[in-house]
């Protein structure tokens, strides 16, 4: 472990943080809330701790695959940390523990609230809980990789660690300016999902924190009663399109600007996800024409429901709670799917469920004939078998993650069954809504500051695909070199 | 500047290291993909796994927007090829590796033909650089400049040489040389020496002068050895074969041991003056029957790096005067040279220098006139360039230009004539002007001045 690099890293992170934060500063004098302090405070601190592990350089800046884990890792951890004390000291959530899982829910869009009534906070506040989520959508670190004028050999080490997906691959040679059109895709989406939202009447600073909220696939919203507030089609329309946009993989939009139409919409990962959105949609609204009664409502809450549900986002119309057995399956089957790899979406990743049936199709076949040679196939290219491999650890430490935080949060006995289980899921995968509970109309308030540790420890693990935490629980990574 | 390489070898991957350092915009193909991942962890550039020849990986590599396009697959047919369609599809120059005898003797054809734009043989260049080395024993390496008309050599200055401890004026008081101290390297760190310089036992010093010069100076310092006229060669592939021919050429005798049958029968065939063996050239036994102790010089070429250390290890000790090896790892390279074996030559170094030396002369904005670039550690270069016009210090005495620290100008060549540079010298249009430079990246003389 090359220590002092790791801390250099974390400096700028600190940095950028601190930067960060003078936007909700700005804007709490400029609204004239009494609470610039809840902003000025961690500033400093963040400054002061950041500035000199920022300028002092190690000598050593070859960044490794565990250097690579660790500083993602300690990055977000620091981030979340930080970044809860707003709520903290302007007395927004009083409770560090109930700060803190509110942070980390911004942050990795998970989008899952402590809080009952969200419309009575100050606006900075709203602002910076939603802002975390468009923070984090992207990545920190990539940010950093995008303004730095950094030798950035070894890299992508980091860039791997916090992208999602089951391979990562740069758009240009240079990782520079790769990270800065990855931001630039992010930002110039980011806006026009805002000019679409004040076309459709909504407030300016309401459409600047929902887009965020979408552009993460976050989810937290300034209304008690999340989008359903707002009660016209045309913005759940436009919020249910972009937040399938932004499930999409950012390197098909990389492809459509350079022109390359073909492989664009050749994607295998593209037209599976679509699909399951398409038939999910269907499906759910045929079988809710009862609850609604005529099939253009079915299907204005159906597609929004899933489109949220299944690129992680987790903005609700629509309690699907009073839905019938099957509809809510399906809902929980998108919970696990989640959007596309390269996207700024949670979950499994379209991609990896694809390769995980495929090569099961093929582990059958062998299981049958023993002398097959099946060559596992993913958008027209073989997989190697450490691929394959990798998706099925993935997998294997998913359900693991899924299954002990389902047991360790049962501990408190504040919620059933159901609402443990879905509350782990939907941690994992970063939604935010789960079922009975933690459903659409509920939150993690209920839950013991030890089972919302246990949570904010999901995200974190969830938004990072999980390898980079787990590595931290080795002994080899902590060694010197 | 965009480069796509092909083939992640020994030369495509010193090429990659070089180039990402100069922040060029560098895109890797090749077949193997666990190759073509290391390298994408351990760089900063774009990786694309596929073959070189395959139009959809070339698009993929955005070959039309390239500059280079540099083919170095171990298969000659497949660089051809794939620099063929690289051109056809706009890329700017090309550069193929190319060293089979049989396509290579037809140069100009090729790179007419086929397109070619710098065709280049690895094993060729790395027996030419053997042949020179051979014929000036005394220095652990040369390089020539300006059409041969100037030297620089390195010396190692082993325990006992005159010139320990004294500074560089009073060695060229006291001997009345005619040359220039142009490089020294110490601890693994390259110095520019100074006047007051302090020349130290186990420095390696690169000066630069005619080479009757340089031969009249070894002599005084007692290291001068005759050129070899009598060279055993350990592994007869393709740089020993280049290399024979090249010894040959100029009447030295030539031994070759090698322990394939077939290969030693085609290299009497094709080189009837030289003297063929079959054998094991690893075993010591064998070695020294046949007489390598009583030779000028000996080569050591298998394929093994390790093995050409031994052998090289065990010639210095039977004294005989001159060892060469080749050495292709860096880093063992740089181990062997801690261990007191001098002359140690790398193919992937020889070529990648001449490839970098192309790429940097077409460089947008350079004045395309490097003539040369030698590199030392990677921490130093020398080159050579052609004073055009676009100079902005012509005819100006050197003292009355503000030159920067790390810069030296090593010499001027005008008229084939060497002139060693002092205030009152001035570089005119048309000179071969020498540089030694600790800076990077240099691609213009304009870059010598403040």
């Amino acid at each position: 472990m090359n220590y002092k690099l790791v801390f250099n890293v974390l400096g700028k992170i600190m940095v950028l943080e601190a930067i960060l934060l003078c936007i909700p500063l700005i804007l709490s004098l400029s609204y004239g809330e009494n609470i610039y302090l809840a902003y000025v405070i961690p500033i400093v601190c963040l400054l002061a701790v950041g500035i000199p592990s920022f300028i002092f350089k190690p000598k050593d800046a070859s960044i490794y695959a565990r250097e690579g884990f660790v500083s993602v890792s300690f990055a977000w951890l620091i981030m979340s940390l930080a970044g809860a004390l707003p709520f903290v000291i302007g007395k927004a959530i009083p409770n560090y523990i109930d700060a803190l899982f509110e942070t980390v829910s911004g942050f990795t869009t998970t989008g899952a609230s402590v809080l009952s009534d969200i419309e009575s906070l100050p606006k900075s506040i709203l602002f910076w809980r939603s802002f975390t989520h468009w923070i984090g959508g992207m990545g920190v670190l990539v940010f950093v990789l995008a303004i730095l004028p950094d030798d950035n050999a070894g890299s992508m080490h980091v860039f791997r660690a916090e992208s999602t997906g089951p391979t990562v691959g740069k758009l240009v040679s240079k990782m520079r300016v790769t990270a800065r059109i990855l931001y630039a895709i992010y930002i110039v989406m980011t806006m026009v999902e805002v000019v679409c939202l004040l076309c459709g009447k909504m407030s300016v600073f309401d459409s600047f924190v929902t887009a965020f909220a979408t552009a993460g696939t976050g989810g937290f919203s300034v209304k008690n009663s999340s989008i359903a507030a707002y009660n016209s089609v045309y913005i759940e329309m436009v919020i249910a399109v972009f937040m399938m946009l932004f499930g999409v993989s950012f390197n098909i939009y990389y492809l459509i600007i350079i022109g390359n139409f073909a492989k664009a919409f050749k994607s295998e990962e593209l037209r599976v996800y679509i699909g399951i959105m398409l038939t999910a949609t269907m499906l759910i609204a045929v079988n809710i024409l009862r609850v609604y009664g005529n099939f253009g409502q079915a299907v204005r809450y159906s597609f929004f429901q899933v489109s949220s549900v299944m690129t992680s986002t987790g903005f609700i119309t629509a309690d699907y709670e009073k839905w019938p057995a099957l509809s809510q399956a399906i809902i929980m089957f998108l919970m696990v799917v989640g959007a596309c790899a390269g996207s700024t979406g949670g979950g499994i990743k379209v991609a990896r469920l694809v390769i995980l049936c495929k090569s099961g199709v093929g582990g059958v076949r062998k299981l049958v004939k023993p002398r097959t040679i099946v060559a596992t196939k993913f958008e027209g290219e073989t997989l190697s078998d450490d691929t394959i491999n990798n998706v099925r650890l993935f997998f294997v430490f998913f359900v693991g993650l899924l299954i002990t935080s389902t047991l360790l949060v049962s501990i408190d006995g504040n919620g059933t069954f159901l609402a443990n289980f879905s509350a782990s899921l939907t941690c994992i995968n970063n939604i935010g809504p789960g079922f009975d509970q933690v459903g659409p109309t509920g939150n993690f308030g209920g839950y013991s500051a030890f089972s919302k540790l246990i949570f904010c420890f999901d995200m974190l693990a969830g938004r990072l695909e999980i390898f980079p935490i787990i590595t931290l629980f080795s002994s080899a990574t902590w060694r010197k070199h | 500047m965009r480069l796509v390489i092909v083939g992640a070898g020994k030369v495509g991957t010193t090429l990659i290291e070089k180039l990402s350092k100069e922040k060029h915009d560098v895109i890797i193909v090749d077949v193997d993909d666990e190759k073509v991942e290391r390298l994408v962890n351990k760089y900063d550039i774009r990786g694309i796994a596929g073959g070189g020849c395959d139009r959809s990986v070339l698009q993929e590599a955005e070959v039309s927007k390239a500059d280079f396009f540099i083919a170095c697959t171990s298969r000659d047919e497949l660089n051809i090829l794939s620099c063929m369609l690289a051109k056809k599809m706009g890329a700017k120059y090309s550069v193929a590796r190319v060293r089979d005898p049989e396509f290579y003797s037809e140069e100009d054809y090729m790179s007419k033909e086929f397109s070619i734009d710098m065709p280049f043989n690895p094993e060729l260049r790395t027996a030419e650089e053997i042949a020179q080395i051979l014929k000036f024993p005394s220095a652990v390496n040369i390089e020539t400049f300006a059409d041969g008309s100037v030297v620089m050599i390195e010396l190692l200055i082993k325990k006992g040489n005159p010139i320990i401890d004294k500074s560089v004026v009073d060695i060229i008081k006291e001997y009345e040389v005619k040359l220039l101290f142009s490089m020294v390297e110490r601890d693994g760190k390259v110095f520019i020496p100074r006047g007051d310089f302090v020349i130290k036992e186990g420095d390696r010093i690169h000066i630069t002068a005619t080479e009757q010069e340089i031969a009249a100076f070894s002599k005084d310092m007692q290291m001068y050895k005759k050129r070899a006229k009598s060279v055993f060669i350990v592994g007869g592939g393709k740089i020993a074969y280049y290399l024979a021919k090249n010894l040959i050429e100029s009447r030295v005798n030539v031994t070759i041991i090698d322990i394939d049958e077939e290969r030693c029968r085609e290299l009497s065939e094709k080189l009837p003056e030289a003297t063929i063996l079959c054998g094991d050239g690893t075993d010591q036994d064998v070695l020294s029957e046949e007489g390598i102790a009583k030779c000028d010089a000996c080569v050591a070429l298998t394929g093994m790096d390790e093995e050409n250390v031994i052998i090289a290890l065990y010639a210095a000790s039977k004294k005989v005067a001159k060892v060469v090896s080749k050495v292709d790892r860096a880093t063992v390279a740089q181990m062997v040279r801690n261990l007191g074996l001098d002359t140690v030559v790398s193919p992937r170094n020889v070529i990648a220098n001449k490839i970098l030396r192309f790429v940097r002369s077409r460089r947008e904005g350079g004045d395309g006139s490097i003539n040369r670039l030698y590199n030392i550690l990677d921490k130093a270069e020398a080159l050579e360039f052609i004073a055009t016009a676009e100079c902005k210090f012509l005819n100006i005495p050197l003292k009355d230009l503000k030159i920067k620290n790390n810069y030296l100008v090593n010499g001027i060549v005008r008229n084939k004539e060497y002139i060693i540079p002092t205030g009152d010298s001035y570089i005119a249009e048309g000179d071969a002007v020498l540089i030694v430079t600790t800076d990077k990246n240099v691609t213009d003389l304009n870059r010598l001045i403040k």
